[in-house]
């Protein structure tokens, strides 16, 4: 499901959901302020939210930012 | 990763929800292409054989094209409008159907006429694309009015390249909504 990522940073947001009382994408995007859409998009990898809302995720969790976005190293990637 | 391969990738996709319909973004700028493909197509076919029957500076041309752009316009307006209540009624069904398999509430459904951040990123994107050949058009049509061209050819060229730009910006829109960016 959903092809190709268009960034090469990862996240836990589908884990993180399901740790949380199985939040939805619904509740996600009523949380954070956009469209369930765009939820989709950043769990499926196909769009890269702004610092600012990386934030408001992580928040929207209660864990820090690391624990939600991962970016791979160069011997990684 | 090993904090990702820690959670349950297997209870995360246990979270079942209603199939997400197409954002608002995306029905609109699905609206708009397909109203400006049909309303140039519908211009040209009224158009080119009187322009190959008879000399151009003799083609009625004028009013076709603003029945073309206004055409355009409307069409885009009622496609929106026909979109969001197809998407709503979907949404509804759809919903209903999910919640009474799942046995859970569809209250949490988000708005489906809402946008946020990430449909004007993609609409500033598409449209850059939009002006760029926008602008070529300008170009275009200054050259022509510059060699004395029939107003046939300056008029036609800003409503051929005004499509194609918009088209295109059409395109780059939903590679970006389909295949992220």
């Amino acid at each position: 499901m959903g092809g190709k990522p268009a960034t090469r940073v990862t996240n836990n947001i589908r884990a993180l959901r399901a740790e949380h009382g199985e939040m939805t994408q619904a509740g996600l995007a009523a949380a954070i302020g956009v469209t369930r859409q765009t939820v989709i998009a950043i769990e499926q990898g196909k769009y890269s939210p702004s610092l600012e809302m990386a934030f408001q995720i992580a928040r929207a969790f209660g864990v820090p930012l690391d624990e939600v976005f991962e970016y791979p190293g160069p011997e990684e990637g | 990763m090993a904090a990702s391969e820690d959670r349950s990738a297997d209870t995360a996709n246990e979270l079942t929800e209603p199939p997400a319909p197409m954002s608002f973004g995306e029905r609109n700028v699905w609206a708009s292409a397909i109203a400006t493909a049909i309303a140039t197509v519908a211009y040209l076919v009224v158009v080119v054989p009187r322009a190959l029957a008879s000399p151009v500076d003799q083609v009625d041309w004028v009013m076709p094209m603003v029945w073309a752009i206004g055409g355009a316009i409307v069409g885009t307006i009622v496609l929106s409008i026909a979109g969001a209540i197809g998407s709503e009624v979907n949404g509804t069904i759809t919903t209903s159907v999910w919640a009474s398999l799942s046995g859970r509430t569809g209250r949490e459904i988000a708005p489906l006429h809402e946008e946020d951040i990430r449909d004007r990123e993609i609409n500033e994107l598409g449209e850059r694309t939009t002006m760029s050949i926008m602008a070529s058009s300008l170009f275009m049509m200054l050259v022509l009015a510059i060699g004395d061209a029939d107003s046939f050819w300056i008029g036609n060229t800003a409503l051929i390249v005004g499509t194609i730009g918009t088209l295109a910006g059409a395109g780059v829109k939903i590679r970006a909504y389909r295949r992220g960016f």
